[in-house]
């Protein structure tokens, strides 16, 4: 044995150092870097309004459900009217959808609109103080009520002209009050009074106000939707009982008295169609039958919507036309409907291609018929050189109507969407004339990546069941006009908003500061922007990358070797 | 306090009094009545540790490293190819010089699957540098446990406390429970000089070349010299305290003996009776048990073995292309002696295979003949 290479008690038991680790900065080993970098979820994407879900999801989450309110209204200032009457693009972007159930995004973002409303929160003008420059907003559907309030929020004065006796556009006009309680849309519109929007009501420009009285203010902004029914061009269509569908629900939501036969067709098999089906029901018609062009599985009614009425006892004639209205002493008396061959729809006109098969039709008999196959523009009250020949108006990426101070968004500029692609439009529009105002390009913040469900580490999530609302027992539906779904009580919005992965953006769930092996990651505290790497001791393994649950982190190639 | 109750619940007892702190639970038949019982005191509030589920016995025995670098008493159960899928970590927890302490609930390895006891599955982590006790009775199981903690911590090697699966592990007796404040006095607290502390982080089990290494596996190898010495003392401690002892090994009457069977675990019970009625006959035969299998009490074996001339080991373990293991052991620690009685190495009992007394009298009869027929002798091979 070779003595004394050790003296007694040098040589430690075990390979331990003989000095702290912070002596070795092993930093220096490294050649790629982590580092923090939210991405986009993919329901922020999927939403119109862009609308961060994510972001109030973890709000809702941690309870703070006025703060989850404040962060909706940037994008949106309906939360109330949205949870209950949007479409939920969002929640089909879900990335949750592919690993079991999409969030009930909606039935949250509903849940914190009526929370808010019932704690009698105010919007709030955003910083940057009063402005000089006045704007009219024609129409006060969803993208006027949206550019409205943004534009008012950036401290200029608005005025939101409006033909109907109350503000709202189809939010009120058409979609019936068992989809959004009357009490709670005016209330969200009264928000916005009090944020100091204008509204002046049953003036129609171009009948009540020349267009030219428009002109002495500095930006208009059109959001005048669709307004007109498309004419019916089938024979009988000027028999008593028969109806269009959008003057149906506009007469029947304004309070006009409205009848309906024991037995009622609707023609159609879009949303407006439902609403008008589901209507008729209430009002007491005991047969509903919605007669649509398309086959089954292609009617571009929301599945969602199809259901309800399949529940409310609505039938459905899919894949047939109707060839003619009989009528007996000026009534609607019967109904010629025949099977056809559908070949596809203009998604901006409307118009449909279809033809009538061979063979006897069937009559069936009904006291009322109501067509709900399209509505249009109404552009008579512009002059010929703004609204262009066609259907809608044609504007610029801004938004703009070419070389004018004119913009416009909603139903006009796109033909039938969505509320929520209206919403985003107003914003969109604001944002848009307020540059024009200022002078200055100002364009939304760019996104960075959506991040798809492979990105995400599916080794940190649990299946959990989506909390649904509870919809109301048939019968006490079809005696009223009460709102059908009830929503998600607060355990239950939490509940939901755990489920949440938050994709692509840090929620402090500690796993890089947990796993990092050099003890690297430090934090502040248990939340997004508060861990720190410190890259004097991070060697760029990854794992920290590797283990974060969503993609809110990312590694780089330290040195760019190639260029 | 005596209580009637299962060898593997007399473990969790010992557990229980030891105050082990971090626990790893991975269930395998036979040990997991062990895990069970601990699961329940540490549910119950009777035993305050951490009791981690983990999904291997490797991450079982990963977690202990760490939990044990961090200086906290350590403990788990495992068997069979439970204990072989630790193979890769037993040798780090040895090499870092942590004091865990596991049960292995002795079981034959697989295929053919089977879950009977037999030897080969701790007999073969032989080189990891762990200690080894093998058990005869559930009140020798508690006693062990209590005993290896410290010896562990003396010597700062990990121990395996091996009982018979089924046989012991299952088997009901009337077992005296030590009194906790003796446990306290016998075995103080853990106080590692060297731990994982945050507030004074250090690097451990870092690289050492060549030129180090082999320093440290002398340490290594010294301790588990030194472990003879301090089991020694630990059982005779033990005995001061409790009033039992076991001895690394256990000899019976071997004074006068000419032929002397060898054997670990429950088997050694069968022997003593098959030792008692030869002795009736006036045959002078005798039994001598290995209770410490690592370190191999050389001094001890050939001291006891010192007068016989002849020995039959029964192996209920088979290294292939050899012999028995304890076979092995025992020739090699005989050759480094001056008396080198003849050895009749026989394998029984493979596969939890009940190993009656007409086996071992076989066994006796057969050594009783002039020299092994064979090198390796197979007891009850039916082919
Ligand atoms: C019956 C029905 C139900 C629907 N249900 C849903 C739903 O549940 N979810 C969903 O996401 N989408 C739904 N939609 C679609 C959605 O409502 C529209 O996409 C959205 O309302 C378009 O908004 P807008 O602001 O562009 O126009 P609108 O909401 O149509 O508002 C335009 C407003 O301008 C007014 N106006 C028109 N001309 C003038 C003028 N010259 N002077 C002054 N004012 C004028 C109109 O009176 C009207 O109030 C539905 C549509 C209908 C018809
Ligand atoms: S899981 Fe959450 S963050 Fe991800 S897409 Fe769905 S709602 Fe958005
Ligand atoms: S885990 Fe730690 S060392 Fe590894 S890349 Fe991340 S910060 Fe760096
Ligand atoms: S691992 Fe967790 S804490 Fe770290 S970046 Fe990802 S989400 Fe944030």
């Amino acid at each position: 044995m070779v003595k004394g290479l050790f003296s007694p008690g040098m040589l430690p038991l075990i390979s331990i150092s003989s000095r702290t680790t912070l002596d070795t900065p092993t930093g220096s080993w490294r050649y790629m870097r982590p580092l923090y970098q939210d991405r986009t979820p993919p329901c922020q994407d999927g939403c119109p309004a862009g609308e961060k879900v994510q972001g109030y999801l973890d709000l809702a989450k941690k309870r703070k459900f006025n703060e989850a309110w404040r962060l909706i209204v940037e994008d949106n200032p309906l939360p109330a009217v949205m949870g209950r009457v949007c479409y939920h693009p969002c929640e089909s972007a879900c990335n949750r959808k592919d690993y079991d159930e999409a969030i009930n995004i909606h039935a949250v973002e509903r849940f914190l609109g009526d929370s808010a409303l019932a704690q009698g929160l105010e919007l709030e003008p955003a910083s940057g103080g009063e402005r000089g420059e006045h704007i009219a907003v024609v129409g006060s559907g969803p993208a006027g009520l949206s550019a409205a309030y943004q534009l008012a929020r950036r401290g200029y004065p608005v005025t939101v002209f409006e033909a109907l006796a109350s503000p709202g556009g189809v939010l009120r006009a058409g979609i019936p009050p068992y989809r959004l309680p009357r009490p709670i849309l005016d209330r969200e519109i009264g928000r916005l009074q009090a944020l100091g929007v204008e509204f002046r009501t049953g003036i129609r420009v171009g009948v009540d106000l020349r267009w030219e009285e428009l002109q002495r203010y500095q930006a208009i902004f059109l959001a005048v939707g669709l307004s007109r029914t498309r004419p019916f061009p089938v024979e009988g269509a000027r028999l008593k009982g028969f109806y269009s569908g959008l003057e149906f629900l506009r007469d029947f939501n304004q309070g006009h008295k409205v009848r309906v036969g024991a037995r009622v067709a609707v023609i159609g098999g879009g949303n407006v169609a439902i609403d008008v089906a589901r209507t008729a029901r209430r009002l007491g018609a005991e047969e509903v039958s919605l007669i649509s062009l398309e086959p089954k599985g292609e009617l571009p009614a929301h599945p969602e919507e199809l259901e309800q009425a399949r529940r409310e006892g609505i039938r459905l004639l899919d894949g047939r036309g109707v060839r003619r209205i009989q009528g007996r002493n000026s009534w609607v008396e019967a109904l010629e409907v025949a099977r056809v061959d559908f070949q596809g729809r203009d998604p901006v006109t409307g118009a449909v291609a279809f033809t009538f098969r061979k063979g006897k039709g069937m009559l069936i008999p009904v006291e009322t018929v109501i067509a709900a196959i399209g509505q249009e523009a109404d552009l008579s009250f512009l002059p010929q050189e703004i609204r262009g020949g066609g259907w809608l108006l044609p504007v610029d990426d801004h938004g703009r109507l070419r070389d004018t101070n004119i913009f416009a968004g909603g139903d006009v500029v796109t033909g039938p969407a969505r509320a929520v692609d209206a919403i985003g439009a107003g914003k969109r529009a604001a944002l848009a004339i307020h540059s024009y105002l200022q002078g200055v390009l100002l364009e939304e913040a760019k996104l960075p990546p959506v991040v798809p469900y492979e990105r995400l580490n599916l080794a940190y999530f649990i299946p959990a069941k989506r909390a649904e609302s509870r919809s109301l027992p048939i019968r006490e539906r079809l005696a009223g006009f009460t709102e059908v779904e009830s929503g998600l009580s607060q355990g239950m919005v939490r509940l939901e908003a755990e489920r949440c992965m938050s994709c692509g953006v840090c929620n402090g769930c500690d796993n890089c500061w947990l796993f990092c092996p050099d003890l690297a990651i430090s934090r502040k505290a248990r939340e997004r922007g508060a861990y720190v790497i410190n890259y004097d001791y991070c060697k760029g393994c990854g794992i920290c990358v590797e283990e974060c649950p969503r993609t809110a982190m990312a590694l780089e190639e330290e040195v760019q070797w190639r260029r | 306090m005596e209580k009637v109750i299962l060898s593997s619940h007399a473990v969790a007892y010992a557990v229980k009094l030891c105050r082990a702190q971090v626990i790893t639970a991975f269930p395998i038949t036979p040990q997991t009545a062990i895990i069970e019982k601990l699961a329940e005191f540490c549910a119950t509030g009777e035993l305050r540790a951490r009791f981690i589920k983990v999904e291997s016995e490797h991450s079982g025995m990963a977690a202990l490293i760490g939990a044990s670098s961090a200086g906290s008493r350590t403990f788990t159960a495992t068997s069979s190819q439970g204990l072989a899928l630790m193979h890769e970590v037993l040798h780090w927890a040895a090499g870092a010089r942590l004091p865990i302490v596991m049960v292995n609930g002795n079981r034959a390895l697989g295929p053919p699957w089977n879950l009977g006891p037999e030897h080969t599955d701790s007999l073969s982590q032989r080189d990891t540098g762990w200690l080894q006790f093998y058990c005869e009775s559930g009140q020798e199981a508690i006693d062990t446990v209590i005993q290896a903690y410290r010896v562990a911590e003396e010597v700062l090697l990990p121990v395996i406390v091996a009982l018979d699966g089924y046989y012991l592990t299952h088997t009901t007796e009337p077992i005296d429970i030590p009194e906790e404040a003796v446990v306290d006095e016998y075995l103080p607290p853990y106080h590692p000089k060297h731990k994982l502390d945050v507030a004074d982080p250090k690097a451990f089990g870092g690289f050492a070349g060549p030129e180090l290494y082999m320093e440290f596996r002398y340490k290594m190898f010294q301790a588990m010299e030194e472990a003879q010495r301090v089991a020694a003392k630990a059982d005779l401690d033990f005995r001061r305290l409790f009033g039992r002892g076991y001895g690394l090994v256990d000899p019976y009457r071997l004074e006068d003996a000419e032929l002397a069977l060898v054997a670990a675990g429950t088997l050694a019970s069968t022997a003593r009776e098959v030792v008692d009625a030869r002795r009736g006959l006036g045959e002078k035969v005798g039994l001598l048990r290995i209770r410490l299998f690592r370190p191999f009490p050389r001094a001890e074996v050939r001291q006891a073995l010192a007068r016989v001339s002849k020995v039959a080991v029964i192996d209920r373990a088979i290294s292939f292309g050899h012999e028995g293991i304890v076979s092995q052991e025992l020739k090699a620690a005989l050759y480094g002696g001056e008396h080198r009685p003849l050895i009749y190495g026989f394998v029984a009992g493979l596969g939890g295979r009940d190993v009656t007394p007409e086996d071992l009298e076989e066994a006796l009869d057969r050594a009783g003949k002039e020299g092994p027929e064979e090198e390796v002798l197979w007891l009850g091979i039916r082919l």
